[in-house]
């Protein structure tokens, strides 16, 4: 047996023992010293777990905690300076000022280490103290980058959920708020957390979602977007919206959705979420009704185009070019007689640069990214043209199937229109408009029977819902909107 | 039942059933039969399919909204009659393939073969029959509506074509003629109801849902007398009489501007996508009667093989003179009046019995599937 084989069975038989442990949930030692060393040992005495030994009278005060989890000052002023002033106290829960608690098991005390507590301990007291001075490094409180707006609050969450439930509390002032924490993950521990307003949100809503989620039965979760995905719904279209601004989730807490929070995630997911919900922005309630109306129509009409051109234009120059217009036919064909390949192949790989370009894009940082869009879009359909290896026509309706679908708001919408295009593309040059129709009619019925949680996909357009022009294609002013939307507990007066 | 349509949905489903022949199918067979009389041939078509619809209704009230017709058959007429009655509604969907494959390569793809063109539709209707009943309606819901917007624009449109003379006289100038010619219309107009008369997945009083069946079939039978008017007033009956598809051939003759031709290009798709809703009523309505027969049979297997079946039946005769005689004899002449003697005799028949057991007592019901398990 070679050493690296040695090294795996050492490895997995320390997490064995770890995992029988929290199983057993042994005590820890009555000796302190022996105690400390457990604690040091559960984690493999790694550098970032400090343990400090500091003299107290005749005795020795133990403190072990993560570095950078737990602040200098709190630490000071809020365990150790309380507990140095009266020697010989019988527990630290007199003295200290802060939210403190009795460790017995080394389960738990391992655990209100990685919460960020400082273990407290000394050999005259009979159990261990999880004292919480956490102050873990964040980030300031900023405007996601992804979800900016011209006018309206300019808030978004960050790495911690409890700063980002004070700051839907900020939105939604009431004590019918009402919050409910899970865990996922044998091994990460994840914190899920679930926001909904009493009264509006649909019961049966809440508990099917913390039915799904305490039955995830796997390692762990890093992101909210791990959770969208584990909790299920259709494979094609996203069932979930996501949101990083703190009054976009207040929205839909007051539409009677629900919001889960993962981990130090930032981002919220929204459920249910139809369509509707994904092809509305935050933007669009900040800006009067009818320019917010003619945004969205252009958005469905760009959800539309970008899904439907560059199939069309397949479709009717490959198989049914009797369709279209002489005039227009001229044109084209015009353009395309030097192009060497035929118009599925130039389309395809039009697509397939933009996708590229679009992808390089996202990879690189801030306005690098920008710029690496805008020049390889221009640069590469330019020379493209030039070169004649595709056409005018096609550069303009696959740049124009682009333009539409960043038009969507949801990334994950974008997503799958971007997908989609291309079997229906591939349909369309063997089957033509016949094939096109097909794929669409296909892709209504997915929708159609598609359901985010108890909420039908495409609701309120099928089945017909209340306010089916209130707050969809149109948005109406806000005194025509003064009933809940389906997603809520009954359709009642706002 | 898991399924709960609303009156509107199962009115528009009820229209969708027969909309796609009165589009394209009916008028060219009427106008090439009757000529310039072919408006009260579809009146009373209408009429008659209209009559057919209070008929049904009447006789399927008894029971309704308990169950649907593929429950109570085996109680009132037998299993064997059941199985009849699933072979015969089975048989409709090969005339609607016949419809779509004869269209689709007269029209669209004329160098395709019509299995490849089948093949296509039944992947579609597949995915639109996925959820049953619920399912198909919430895609019919947002089909129907465009489908609706592009009809009433190309009407606007074709209408603009219309010359007055070719309307008039308005003579019914061979009665007889004309009454013979009704009868294969009427049975398309019918053919809905007969699928969809005990439409018990609906919430709704028995009364309700009558109502709205019989505002869908009002719909169809006005879309269908809309139609013939537009291609005899502005193809005239000596030449609508020629063309296949007349209100097709009319669109084709639209020039809007001088640039907007080829209208044909919106229509195409509508027509197409309302034919594969009709043909996933039809195949719901078989797999609904399979699985009262086998219970425990799967609800896809009865959908895929229906599917395949029709299609390899519709294939088989693909000429355009197979397919007139197969609507004509088959469809018209022999499945049509079977059908609706064992829709009508099994409405009959259940209302009979309800009377006689509302006089000894509650009879426990079987349990209707609408969907997939």
């Amino acid at each position: 047996m070679d050493a690296t084989t040695l090294g795996d069975l050492r490895s997995l038989a320390e997490a064995l023992l770890i995992e029988m442990e929290q199983w057993l949930e042994p005590s820890l030692p009555m000796a302190v010293q022996d105690a400390a060393q457990t604690v040091l040992d559960l984690f493999g005495n790694p550098p970032d777990l400090d343990h400090r030994a500091v003299p107290w009278g005749r005795e020795v005060l133990h403190l072990i905690y993560f570095d950078y989890a737990v602040g200098d000052v709190q630490l000071l002023a809020g365990v150790v300076q309380p507990l140095l002033l009266p020697q010989g106290i019988a527990e630290p829960s007199a003295v200290v000022s802060g939210s403190i608690k009795r460790m017995q098991t080394i389960t738990a005390a391992g655990q209100a280490l990685l919460e960020g507590q400082v273990l407290v301990g000394a050999s005259s007291w009979s159990d261990w103290w999880a004292a919480d001075v956490a102050n873990p490094p964040l980030r300031a409180i900023s405007e996601p980058k992804n979800e900016e707006v011209i006018h309206g609050p300019h808030t978004g969450f960050i790495e911690d959920t409890t700063v980002n439930l004070w700051l839907l509390r900020q939105f939604v002032r009431t004590p019918l708020l009402r919050v409910e924490q899970m865990t996922v993950g044998g091994l990460t521990q994840t914190p899920v957390t679930l926001v909904w307003v009493a009264g509006i949100s649909q019961q049966a809503v809440i508990e099917r979602l913390k039915a799904k989620i305490s039955q995830l039965d796997l390692d762990g979760i890093i992101d909210s977007s791990e959770l969208a995905e584990l909790l299920g719904g259709s494979r094609l279209l996203p069932t979930f919206q996501y949101s990083e601004r703190p009054d976009q989730v207040a929205s839909a807490l007051l539409e009677g959705r629900v919001a889960v929070f993962a981990g130090s995630s930032p981002t919220a997911l929204m459920e249910p979420a139809g369509l509707v919900h994904l092809m509305a922005s935050v933007g669009d309630y900040y800006q009067m009704a009818s320019l917010a109306t003619m945004t969205r129509i252009l958005r469905y009409l760009a959800l539309v185009l970008a899904i439907v051109l560059p199939p069309l234009y397949v479709a009717l120059l490959t198989v049914n070019a009797e369709l279209i217009p002489m005039n227009l036919a001229l044109t084209i064909g015009h353009s395309r007689i030097a192009i060497p390949f035929p118009v599925l192949v130039e389309t395809l790989l039009m697509m397939a640069a933009i996708d590229l370009v679009q992808e390089a894009g996202m990879m690189m940082p801030g306005a690098m990214g920008q710029t690496v869009t805008i020049v390889g879009a221009l640069v590469v359909g330019d020379a493209a043209v030039k070169a004649g290896i595709v056409s005018a026509p096609t550069v303009v309706v696959v740049a124009v199937a682009m333009l539409a679908q960043l038009m969507l708001p949801d990334s994950n919408l974008e997503g799958m229109v971007r997908l989609v295009r291309y079997p229906l593309v591939l349909l369309g040059s063997v089957f033509g408009i016949v094939g096109v129709t097909t794929g669409i009619v296909i892709l209504i019925a997915e929708a159609a029977q598609t359901m985010s949680l108890s909420l039908p996909y495409l609701e309120p357009f099928a089945p017909r819902g209340q306010g089916l022009f209130r707050d969809t294609v149109l948005r109406l002013p806000v005194t025509y909107q003064n009933r809940r939307p389906s997603t809520s507990h009954q359709a009642t007066k706002r | 039942m898991s399924a709960r349509l609303s009156l509107r949905q199962l009115a528009i489903l009820q229209s969708v059933a027969t909309v796609p022949t009165t589009l394209v199918f009916l008028p060219g067979l009427t106008l090439q039969k009757v000529g310039h009389d072919a408006v009260w041939t579809v009146f009373g078509a209408s009429l008659l399919g209209l009559a057919w619809t209070a008929l049904i209704a009447w006789a399927g009230r008894g029971k309704s909204p308990q169950v649907v017709l593929a429950d109570i058959t085996p109680r009132c007429l037998g299993r064997g009659l059941l199985l009849l009655y699933g072979i015969t509604l089975a048989s409709v969907i090969i005339a609607q393939w016949d419809e779509l494959s004869a269209f689709v390569q007269a029209e669209l793809l004329p160098a395709t073969p019509s299995w490849a063109v089948l093949a296509l539709a039944l992947c579609a209707v597949m995915v639109c029959t996925r959820k049953g009943w619920l399912g198909l309606s919430r895609t019919v819901d947002i089909i129907a509506p465009l489908a609706a917007v592009a009809f009433v624009m190309m009407a606007a449109w074709t209408a603009s074509l219309v010359q007055g003379w070719n309307l008039l006289p308005w003579l019914l100038l061979h009665p007889v003629h004309d009454l013979k010619a009704v009868w294969l219309p009427a049975t398309f107009i019918g053919e809905g109801f007969v699928g969809m008369a005990y439409a018990d997945f609906t919430k709704g009083t028995p009364r309700q849902i009558t109502t709205a069946v019989v505002a869908g079939q009002v719909v169809s039978s006005g879309v269908l007398v809309v139609v013939v008017l537009l291609a005899l007033g502005g193809l005239g009956p000596v030449y609508g009489g020629m063309v296949t598809y007349p209100w097709y051939a009319l669109i084709k003759e639209l020039r809007l501007d001088g640039f907007l031709t080829h209208l044909e290009f919106l229509f195409g798709p509508m027509w197409i996508m309302l034919l594969y809703l009709k043909s996933a009523i039809w195949l719901i309505a078989v797999a609904d009667v399979g699985r009262k027969i086998w219970h425990k049979s799967p609800y896809w297997g009865w959908i895929l093989a229906t599917g395949l079946v029709t299609m390899a039946f519709s294939v088989s005769h693909s000429t355009d003179t197979s397919r007139l005689v197969y609507l004509r004899v088959w469809w018209g002449n022999r499945e049509f009046p079977l059908l609706w003697i064992l829709a009508v005799g099994g409405g009959i028949s259940a209302r009979w019995r309800h009377q006689k057991d509302s006089q000894h007592g509650p009879v426990p019901v079987e349990s209707s599937s609408s969907g997939p398990a």
